[in-house]
């Protein structure tokens, strides 16, 4: 399988001198200097095809592939997951128009290797899109473009880049449209190149900008409709934000390997540091906080087959809740790593401030935290209990969630930008009828009263009176408990649909369920007095042999030996 | 020199406008000089000729230092620019001296003063990467010999190691474990034989990167005798008392930092327009602004408290130290972290007028392990707090009023009179039981009432503990005891500063007590509750009154530059 | 939360609802909602307007995408096309 091949180059190339070797990539971001050979080694494997549709030509069949792909780069090394994965982010708008000729031909490109920039920001326009300046007016045979996108990843090395402009002076939601530009066909000087910004983390990648000064585009530069911008760029979002989830689980397995280590060979006070009860217990934290990421994530990635019309809800879940939980797990890792965390060239563990700074962009790009926490507030009133389903039922939960099922091919067309329901979540009556049928560990115990916690949840989101305008912060909160009642419910799906693994490694007395159960209670605010021992259990997990791959499924942070 | 707040205003005076770009000190030559890792020469300059480090040398001695809490007020005024020359031109020098103060001869104080005195520095050399916080472990020798000491081993990131022309030593004398295995040292570096010692390159960090972060590997270097402060043997009994001041006093400064997060967030998000909105009007911003305005508050009350406290009540700071420091670490830590939420993709930005953000949130990060790690404050409180709860917990009885008033009349400091143990003694704990004696506004009544309750379910829950529950491997759930208890002093402190403060004076209003009551009781959870909805209006107007008048956010209200 | 209707209903009666519904979602404000305001101009933004939207449909007892509100901005426009919609998806 190809994904094991990966892994193991990916190993390969992380070897003194390699591409991948963390003395070098820690040079570039030192530098801030481009991880050009370790992007060019992703290249000559044929990483891109993974970023191109079957149905164009390229290899990107399932999204729980290619996000593991993206996770492993990550896990070695963020900086090039950001500068490399960039190219899905800016070619999505493409895939998701159903334009078939543009998609076509930008998959050829992005086959041979051109990088692709996602162009939506502006200098001082934040996240709201509508606020872009970026003109394009009718030309004779085309359309003129003039303005400048900025802060934009890739903007200067990538060839192609994506822009949303404004095509009705007016504006609104109907006023932007979505143009692919190759800016090697510009006429010279029409296209200049913004200084790259310094950055915080992710100092190598090319953070940047480009301005257009009377740009003259072909007519077939145009992605999807004149108008049609906006909603083109709110679907392509949808897939983007679960990509982005991949780059917070690579940094958590980078992580998790720098904490088991120096669990594994510190001694305080005489003993071993993983004999105390608090150190294993923040480590515990620290897998559970990493496995719930990967339960949403691979939930995330799989509703995208079945489920796309719900996408606008599980995508701004994910990438509201995910990160965040990959921020905590970093927090946590550096709090048992302390000074060795801190300091840059301590051998082993010099890394991990970097792994800290170049994961905290992810909870900012691609819309941040608050802005798909906004989003989700917004549709909670759509999501009541109660309100009548939409759509028919489809496949359910537990069949698309086996880890052998096949799964339907990506129909972009099915995508919306209102969710009516959430099949995920409302699984979970009968994720936790199941378990409570064949109980492990205890986890049914903590999935009673996760339903409990839902119920609450459910009744505020009935009373709930949308308003116009920014959203009040209660709605915010209860947006968030919903989030977490998402992940506790895609995590007992996942259970429920994989009854064949639940005698190996983390599956074994439902650990894992347990792990991500307690936390998920916590973050309900009904912390269950089970999950200390819970913690340590998953502690100990680390420090075993089998702490080398901490994953529900796999093999994507399997250490080399 | 003049009194305190002549000395704090002149201080304020000379490090100028932290927004000035143009000036040497401000946050422009401040984020360059870190990207050099670097302090400015500038801000270094402006502290030596303000003579800084005399604050540090009592004023028995010639210097400045009466008090603890004016000490961190005045000190708040160079860490809100620059934390990396707060510690490293400054505080790490009271790291050294402060054992000398508490151990010295006169001699050895002498001589330490006038090295202050005339702004040479001393370095404080503790930390062996291997041991971390378990000092006690330390593997540097002094072995005695005939008429002297020799010394073996090696120190690493420590403070000034390179440029101070005296350290403080921590070296075994007994090479049998044990309480009185250690001994300090104070040694000039001159003395030090070249061809026996050799200086370390330096330590790279992530944050206060111009902080100088050195090492030192010792091979049979000869030192007297009478290096050693005090008797040999009685090196952790000095630390014990020595460092109530320092973790008192560097966390109390270190608020500062969020001062400035706080600042740089408001002049951030008061320009800005998103959706066709103030920034500043989002309820989402509101919150999180007054959730760490609120922040900034109560741990400035609990640091001054417990400052103060080294003066009136010597027999506990060795809860109260540890307490500071854990409770205010985990505390700035989760609020620059909210913070950075607001700032959305700001806060990746290393130039622009807001570069300073991503700085602080850099430099913050010692807090939580430097000088001692949080965790390591919890295995310090645990032993006591049987004791406590038996002595003291179920008593009622109001506390001196010049703990919570800023400038009453206090005893003088006399560190060696610190006691190692608080022999069950807690008047703050004691104070918060006689609360509700007296007439509370029905705004405050139930959340205070909340707070005795959960002094009064610690107490029992405390009372019955057993030594062996109490060591290092203690179970989680007994160190969560300790945690609490931090929020119960810091309860303690903040109403104690609200019941004393000036008849008119914000800090007089129910307010804010509401807020950082509320907040307390959830905050060891990383995860506090909002300030509740009906104060956090006066919180963010107070805020922006503030903001408009450029005084400090915390305590004091005091006119900043 | 909203009965659906049943039956016909006439391009009045659909617009007056939805301006009294324009007025729930801005409660503070002082005036009559103008039925030929962009309902941008009330705070009814692109993220917004999908629970608008969603009240819609759960009234109507039709699919409405909040696309719809995007290309039908105002109340009198928006009540026109919803008007036609509810026929053409009835029928």
């Amino acid at each position: 399988m190809r994904r094991a091949e990966f892994v193991r180059e990916v190993d390969r190339w992380s070897k003194p001198d390699g591409p991948f070797d963390a003395a070098l990539l820690t040079a570039y971001d030192d530098a801030e200097s481009f991880p050009g050979a370790a992007c060019a080694v992703l290249d000559r494997w044929g990483l891109p095809a993974y970023y191109v549709p079957a149905q164009y030509g390229g290899r990107l069949a399932r999204f729980d592939e290619m996000h593991a792909l993206l996770r492993k780069v990550a896990s070695e090394d963020v900086t090039v997951a950001v500068a490399h994965g960039k190219t899905f982010l800016g070619a999505a708008s493409v895939w998701v128009s159903g334009d078939d000729g543009a998609a076509a031909q930008l998959a050829r490109h992005v086959m041979a290797g051109e990088a692709v920039a996602w162009g939506l920001t502006e200098p001082d326009r934040g996240s709201d899109l509508l606020a872009g300046e970026l003109t394009a007016t009718r030309d004779a045979s085309g359309w003129c473009l003039s303005g400048r996108k900025w802060p934009v990843n890739n903007a200067t090395r990538g060839r192609f880049v994506c822009v949303l402009a404004r095509t009705d002076p007016g504006g609104g939601a109907r006023g932007f449209s979505v143009f692919l530009v190759d800016k090697q066909a510009a006429s010279s000087g029409s296209v200049r190149h913004l200084p790259k910004m310094p950055t915080h983390g992710i100092r190598g990648a090319d953070i940047s900008g480009v301005e257009f000064r009377d740009t003259h585009v072909p007519a077939d530069a145009l992605i999807g409709t004149v108008g049609g911008g906006l909603e083109l760029v709110l679907k392509a979002l949808q897939l983007t934000r679960m990509a982005c989830a991949a780059l917070s689980l690579g940094a958590g397995d980078h992580a998790l390997r720098l904490a088991r280590r120096f669990l594994s060979e510190r001694r305080l006070h005489g003993r071993p540091f993983s004999d105390l009860p608090h150190a294993r217990g923040v480590a515990g934290r620290a897998v559970a906080r990493l496995l719930l990421a990967e339960a949403v994530s691979y939930a995330a990635a799989r509703a995208a087959h079945e489920v796309p019309e719900e996408l606008s809800v599980v995508s701004a879940i994910t990438k509201a809740l995910v990160p965040t939980l990959i921020q905590g797990q970093l927090r946590l890792v550096g709090e048992l790593l302390g000074a060795r965390g801190f300091l840059t060239g301590v051998e082993g563990y010099g890394g991990f401030a970097k792994i800290e700074r170049d994961h905290q962009v992810v909870s900012i790009f691609d819309g941040s935290t608050w802005v798909n926490r906004s989003a989700l507030a917004s549709s909670l009133p759509i999501l009541r209990p109660g309100r009548r389903p939409a759509t028919a039922a489809g496949r359910p939960v537990h069949e698309w969630l086996r880890q052998d099922a096949d799964l339907t091919p990506v129909d972009p067309l099915r995508l919306g930008v209102m969710a009516r329901g959430n099949t995920v979540l409302n699984s979970l009556d009968d994720s936790v009828a199941r378990l409570a049928a064949d109980p492990r560990g205890g986890a049914d115990h903590l999935a009673t009263r996760l339903l409990d916690a839902f119920g609450e949840v459910g009744g505020d989101i009935a009373r709930l009176r949308p308003v116009a305008g920014p959203v009040p912060t209660a709605t915010m909160r209860l947006a968030e408990r919903y989030e977490w009642c998402f992940a506790g419910a895609a995590a007992l799906a996942l259970w429920g649909a994989n009854p064949k693994h639940h005698d190996r490694h983390v599956w074994r007395e439902a650990l894992w369920l347990r792990g991500c159960l307690a936390l998920v209670l916590e973050g309900l605010g009904a912390p269950a007095p089970e999950a200390t021992g819970v913690f340590d259990e998953l502690g100990r997990l680390l420090l075993s042999d089998e702490g080398t791959h901490v994953s529900l499924f796999g093999t994507s942070s399997e250490v080399s030996a | 020199m003049s009194d305190i707040h002549a000395r704090m205003e002149a201080l304020e005076e000379r490090l100028g406008d932290p927004f000035d770009p143009a000036n040497p000190a401000g946050f422009a030559a401040v984020v360059a000089a870190d990207e050099r890792e670097e302090t400015p020469v500038g801000g270094a300059t402006a502290l030596d000729e303000f003579g800084i480090l005399a604050e540090f040398v009592p004023e028995a001695l010639g210097g400045r230092l009466e008090r603890v809490d004016h000490l961190v007020e005045l000190m708040r005024s160079v860490y809100r620019r620059d934390p990396s020359l707060g510690l490293g031109h400054c505080s790490s020098s009271l790291l050294g001296a402060v054992n000398v103060w508490t151990s010295g001869s006169p001699e050895q104080r002498r001589e330490a003063a006038d090295l202050l005195l005339a702004g040479s520095k001393i370095s404080c050399a503790f930390h062996e990467l291997a041991h971390g916080n378990d000092i006690g472990s330390v593997e540097f020798a002094a072995t005695p010999t005939d008429g002297g000491l020799l010394l073996n081993g090696r120190k690493e990131s420590i403070t000034n190691l390179d440029r101070a022309d005296a350290v403080v030593f921590l070296a075994r004398t007994d090479p049998a474990a044990g309480p009185r295995a250690c001994s300090q040292l104070f040694v000039q570096v001159k003395s030090l034989d070249p061809g026996r010692v050799q200086f370390l390159p330096r330590f790279r960090s992530v944050g206060m990167r111009g902080v100088r972060l050195g090492g030192i590997t010792v091979d049979d270097c000869p030192v007297d005798t009478d290096a050693l402060l005090g008797t040999a043997g009685t090196g952790m009994e000095t630390v014990a008392r020595a460092f109530q001041l320092t973790r008192i006093a560097l966390p109390g400064m270190s608020t500062a930092m969020l001062d400035t997060a706080l600042r740089v967030t408001l002049h951030h998000v008061r320009r800005r327009r998103l959706y066709g909105k103030d920034v500043a009007a989002i309820p989402m911003v509101r919150t999180t602004l007054a959730n760490a305005f609120a922040d900034q508050l109560l741990c400035e009350a609990f640091a001054s408290v417990a400052a103060r406290s080294l003066h009136v009540l010597p027999d506990s700071g060795s809860v109260y130290a540890p307490a500071v420091k854990f409770l205010l670490a985990g505390t700035l830590l989760d609020a620059l972290e909210q913070l950075s939420l607001v700032m959305g993709s700001e806060f990746y930005r290393r130039d622009g007028e807001h570069a300073v953000f991503q700085k602080m949130a850099r430099d913050i990060k010692p807090v939580g392990f430097g000088h001692i790690a949080r965790a390591a404050c919890l295995s310090a409180m645990l032993p006591q707090l049987p004791v406590l709860a038996r002595r003291s917990w179920r008593d009622a009885a109001p506390a001196p009023a010049s703990l919570f008033v800023a400038d009453a009349e206090l005893p003088p400091l006399d560190l060696a009179g610190l006691r190692i143990v608080a022999g069950g003694r807690d008047g703050l704990a004691t104070a918060l039981n006689a609360v509700l004696d007296d007439d509370v506004p029905a705004l405050l009544r139930p959340l205070i009432e909340t707070h005795v309750r959960r002094l009064a379910t610690l107490t029992e829950a405390c009372a019955g503990l057993k030594p062996r529950d109490l060591s290092i491997a203690a179970e989680v759930e007994v160190r969560e005891l300790a945690a609490t208890y931090t929020t119960v002093l810091a309860a303690s402190a903040c109403v104690g500063v609200w019941r004393n403060a000036p008849a008119g004076d914000f800090l007089s209003r129910p307010e804010w007590l509401v807020a950082v009551l509320t907040r307390l009781l959830g905050i060891t959870s990383g995860r506090p509750d909002d300030v509740p909805s009906e104060v956090e209006g006066a919180l963010v107007e107070e805020l922006l009154d503030r903001d408009d008048r450029t005084v400090s956010f915390g305590l004091s209200a005091r006119r900043y530059r | 939360m909203t009965q659906p209707v049943s039956g016909p209903i006439t391009l009045d009666e659909l617009q007056s609802w939805l301006v009294e519904r324009v007025g729930e979602y801005v409660p503070d404000l002082d005036e009559k909602v103008d039925p030929n305001q962009e309902l941008g101009e009330y705070g009814l933004d692109s993220v917004a307007v999908v629970a608008f939207a969603a009240d819609v449909e759960d009234w109507l007892g039709i699919r409405v995408e909040p696309s719809a509100v995007w290309d039908h901005p105002t109340v009198t426009q928006l009540a026109k096309f919803l008007l036609t919609e509810r026929e053409q998806q009835a029928a």
